[in-house]
């Protein structure tokens, strides 16, 4: 992975960190950074905005190159591949040490004007999720958005819009998260699981964001596959043979049922169980029911050998004790 | 790839502290903060897990105060565990702390669930014995006394048993039910296992794992350390304040539990032995429909045939999983703590004496 800074600005600690991911889709340039900058500017805070090209993205890196030439004051980072979204928040932080990230979408999805709201909104939460009001968006792009949120809360989620790029996020929860490349529409629900305030902001959308999209069926698999495993992973990482057990007790009984019902017509009937190829199929469920629930015995044992005793199930948020305790209780 | 929780406890032992240091900096009349900690004078750690126990939360430290009040028990700290309460639990809490240096508070982030912050107040425990308790007065403190006798007298684990449950009478049927099933599963005759009230030696318990729901199963895990274990009577109230947070859901998942800790249980004694009897039923029975189908010439073979095949297959299978879990077992972490916690426990008791 290469990052290349075309531009880099001073290296004082700002309040604010902005980051745009450039992964695809993308807008005038030039017009988003005029309203972001004017948005931004008026909130009254020190910030840095920071590009991230998320792959080569020639004819976004040439366009930032003349703004930059213009005398715009912005970071630029380039990876050589695309390498995904949480990539490009993590090398942006990397970057720029900032207590606050503000993520913004390198096409104007809601109004900037929003902006200030999410940033009051971020002094007493560590996540700020911006929900766009989609009243008057598309039928075909509000059914899909949607379906997309009915998906992510099966996976666990609560939390709406999860398409939405505009969040602000504090440094502390992405340290102690650890996310796939793919997650970042799962961040709320990620922090809230540790115990993070996630606050949701309604945000007017973008009249520009107002028109049908196309997304890819390959990207729409994509996500659904990340929701599989992401409420996977909620619900049963420590407790895997809840869901092994499950379905394999669930076979093994289907089995036993078919079984039984052949017997029953053995007695009722008289037909002899070697000539009932249903039989086969009743031993089959039993044995791949059994080897389910085996797998999850595995899983289980792996993390219970595996597992780093440091690796807590609980997260403090503060200790209350008195400092001169020791002394107290040894006098 | 996810993983949900990987950032070191101590990491965030620490940071937690620095707060509640900065907190108390304004009252604290001499503390200089950079101060190394003095070695703990802490012989015994109470541990009390707090959701939504306001009213609990005064009577519980009266009662432990009063219960502890002996000569050689006068080293000990009260860990009260807020796990996410809605309530002002917390603050009065925290009001106690001002009130009594031995009180600490240990606030988590939400609420994450009894054996987890059971869990959090044993990490952070500093007392050679740990006793548990339940935060709805239930378990009387007084009992405590005696359970840490006997733990100094060589026991490393106490389990309180409750003679005449005073609950509701479904529950204490389900739970009667549910502790004789479990018994006879795990090898262990704990009479009551839903008893909150326990006394540790702080290098067990802080060994045993305890994620999930694994806290129904410390007395057999700890049987498979070699611990020393012991049952008393203890007292039980009704509930005074506040409501029962369990419910009859349980069944199934305690199930799905009691299943795969036995095997875990099954597993830690001899990894290599783990699924042998599975491997010779299935490979046996398919072997018998072999027999069976090379000496009776009647009906139609393929049936049998099959399932001797299917049978065979699983009887395979299953053996290869069990190369695999000894392949956790060779250099795995927790097998090891277990060795060395196996020794510690097969030491000399004399020597681990606390009061």
């Amino acid at each position: 992975m290469t990052a290349s800074a075309l531009h880099r600005l001073t290296a004082e600690r700002p309040e604010l960190s902005v980051m745009i991911p450039v992964t695809g889709r993308y807008d005038d340039p030039e017009a988003v950074w005029r309203q972001y900058s004017s948005a931004l500017s008026r909130l009254g805070v020190s910030y840095v905005v920071t590009y991230v090209l998320d792959g080569e993205q020639p004819a976004m890196a040439a366009a930032l190159q003349q703004l930059a030439e213009r005398g715009e004051a912005f970071n630029v980072i380039r990876f050589s591949r695309p390498l995904g979204e949480v990539a490009c928040l993590r090398e942006c932080m990397r970057m720029v040490d900032c207590e606050l990230v503000m993520t913004l979408p390198a096409y104007l999805q809601s109004e900037p004007d929003a902006i200030p709201a999410m940033i009051a909104a971020a002094q007493g939460a560590d996540v700020v999720v911006g929900v766009r009001d989609r009243r008057g968006d598309q039928w075909m792009n509000r059914l899909r958005s949607w379906s997309f949120e009915r998906l992510v809360n099966l996976g666990g989620s609560r939390y709406r819009d999860p398409g939405s790029v505009l969040r602000v996020i504090r440094r502390s929860v992405l340290d102690e998260l650890v996310l796939g490349d793919d997650h970042l529409p799962f961040v709320p629900l990620l922090a809230e699981r540790l115990g993070f305030n996630v606050v949701e902001v309604n945000v007017p959308q973008a009249r520009s964001d107002i028109h049908f999209r196309k997304h890819s069926p390959r990207r729409f698999a994509a996500n659904v596959l990340d929701v599989i495993s992401i409420g996977f992973l909620l619900r049963f990482t420590y407790k895997p043979f809840r869901f092994f057990g499950t379905t394999g007790a669930l076979l093994i009984l289907a089995g036993l049922i078919v079984g039984s019902s052949i017997v029953v017509e053995r007695w009722t009937q008289g037909t002899p169980l070697s000539e009932r190829p249903l039989l086969l199929l009743s031993v089959l469920l039993v044995v791949v029911g059994i080897q389910i629930a085996a797998t999850g015995l595995i899983a289980e044992i792996a993390i219970f050998t595996r597992r780093p005793s440091e690796n807590v199930s609980y997260r403090i948020r503060r200790v209350i004790e008195r400092v001169d305790a020791d002394d107290q209780i040894a006098s | 790839m996810i993983t949900i929780a990987l950032e070191s406890a101590r990491q965030i032992v620490t940071r937690g502290k620095s707060i509640a240091e900065e907190f108390y900096l304004n009252e604290a009349t001499s503390p200089p903060d950079d101060r190394p900690r003095a070695s703990p004078a802490v012989a015994i750690s109470l541990v009390v897990p707090l959701h939504d126990e306001e009213d609990n939360v005064l009577p519980l430290y009266e009662a432990v105060t009063s219960a502890l009040n002996g000569p050689e028990q006068a080293n000990y700290e009260l860990i009260l565990v807020d796990d996410g309460s809605r309530d002002a639990t917390l603050e009065r809490c925290a009001a106690l702390v001002a009130r009594d240096p031995r009180v600490r508070v240990v606030e988590l982030r939400r609420n994450f669930g009894q054996t987890a912050a059971m869990r959090a107040g044993i990490d952070l425990a500093r007392g050679k014995a740990i006793v548990t308790l339940d935060g709805d007065l239930q378990n009387d403190p007084s009992d405590i006394p005696m359970m840490l006798r006997h733990l100094d007298q060589g026991y490393d684990l106490v389990i309180g048993w409750r003679k005449k449950r005073l609950d509701g009478s479904p529950r204490v049927l389900i739970s009667k039910v549910a502790n004789r099933i479990i018994a006879r599963i795990m090898g262990v005759t704990v009479k009551d296992s839903g008893c909150s009230l326990k006394a540790y030696r702080a290098s067990l318990i802080k060994t045993l794992p305890m994620y999930g729901e694994m806290h129904r199963f410390i007395p057999p895990l700890s049987k498979l350390a070699n611990a020393r274990m012991m049952q008393v009577e203890v007292k039980h109230h009704p509930r005074l304040h506040g409501v029962s947070k369990y419910g009859f859901s349980r069944i199934q998942k305690v199930t799905l539990d009691i299943v795969s800790i036995r095997s875990l249980l099954l597993y830690a004694k001899s990894p290599n032995r783990w699924l042998l009897w599975p491997v010779l039923l299935s490979g046996g029975a398919g072997s018998a429909c072999l027999m069976a189908l090379s000496t009776s010439g009647t009906g139609n073979g393929i049936v049998l045939l099959g399932i001797a095949v299917l049978l065979i297959a699983l009887s395979v299978s299953l053996a290869g999983w069990t190369i695999i879990a000894q392949l956790f077992a060779i250099d795995g972490g927790r097998m090891k703590e277990f060795a060395t916690l196996k020794a510690f426990l097969s030491a000399d008791p004399i020597e681990q004496r606390f009061l």
